[in-house]
């Protein structure tokens, strides 16, 4: 978005809409309302897997519809704004790094993959599951400083998938809708 | 929005998953001890043959570390999540659980006692 100018590409939303239009600030406190508000019920719904680090992901929804419609620096906004609100309100603080490391390697990931064309907003999504799930093992094999925590990886591309691929079709849905461009 | 496309990548990444978690299980071998170390260290060794009971203390809190029939598993933990104690029963060289608020990790190693350690 702020580079929105020099680009050229530009989207039908960052041409009707400058930096700090009201829109945009409207849209983004509304996004990072109900992308908290999913990780409030993400916290509901215990998965009781064996293995940490699968969750559905629900507020990846919230910023594959920001990274696709509004940009990239939006989603970034979006997603330090939940990770902070949601580490304040119901977190650990140990665990933000983590949640840090996860969405910044999903939200560069997607961003690549998005810009590709070559897959859907499922694709896109399933993408950055698996991102995010790799960003926090490596985080994690870090932190410990043993390798062998990266012996998770096929299980959590399986789960990355599986998520991404129900996150996506939410989003995809959601997307057809809902049109920011309006 | 949905493309075709995407399921074939779903299809194909959740493959690779299952081919590389067949080709672990294949090839690990059992382990002879489990290692147990707080922020990197290690802190305890103990032999898988012998069943006991031990409880490792961190800086941040305790978990109970069992060692049966040839398996080593967290049978409880004061951390908030509990993960670690779900994450079950470990035999196999290189196996390990990993408590994440308390810095822990239980690893299986080789039975060989002069393995080079590079930590």
């Amino acid at each position: 978005m702020s580079r929105g100018k020099k680009s050229g590409k530009k989207n039908e939303y960052s041409q009707m809409h400058n930096r700090r239009s009201a829109k945009r600030i409207a849209l983004l406190g509304m996004f990072t309302t109900v992308a908290l508000i999913f990780s409030y019920m993400e916290t509901l719904i215990p998965i009781d897997a064996a293995i940490p680090g699968i969750k559905l992901g629900l507020a990846n929804i919230v910023t594959i519809i920001v990274l696709t419609q509004m940009g990239i620096s939006d989603a970034v906004l979006v997603s330090i704004a939940r990770i902070c609100l949601t580490t304040l309100l119901f977190g650990n603080l140990s665990l933000m790094i983590y949640s840090f490391a996860g969405a910044a390697l999903s939200i560069f990931i997607m961003k690549i993959i998005h810009k590709t064309k070559l897959f859907g907003v499922t694709g896109v999504s399933i993408c950055g599951g698996i991102a995010h799930n790799i960003g926090q093992l490596i985080t994690a094999a870090m932190m410990m400083e043993n390798q062998n925590i990266m012996l998770y990886t096929p299980i959590l591309l399986i789960s990355g998938t599986i998520t991404g691929v129900i996150t996506g079709l939410a989003a995809a849905l959601i997307s057809k809708s809902v049109k920011l461009s309006g | 929005m949905i493309k075709k496309r995407d399921f074939i990548l779903a299809g194909i990444i959740i493959a690779i998953g299952f081919i590389s978690l067949i080709c672990m299980k294949f090839f690990r071998k059992p382990g002879g001890y489990a290692d147990i170390y707080v922020d990197g260290k290690r802190i305890n060794r103990l032999p898988l043959s012998d069943d006991t009971t031990y409880t490792a203390e961190t800086q941040t809190g305790t978990n109970v570390v069992i060692i049966e029939n040839g398996e080593a598993y967290i049978r409880d933990a004061d951390c908030p999540d509990k993960l670690c104690v779900h994450m079950g029963h470990i035999s196999k060289k290189g196996d390990n659980i990993v408590c994440v608020p308390h810095k822990l990790v239980i690893e299986i190693s080789g039975g060989e006692e002069n393995e080079y350690d590079v930590r």
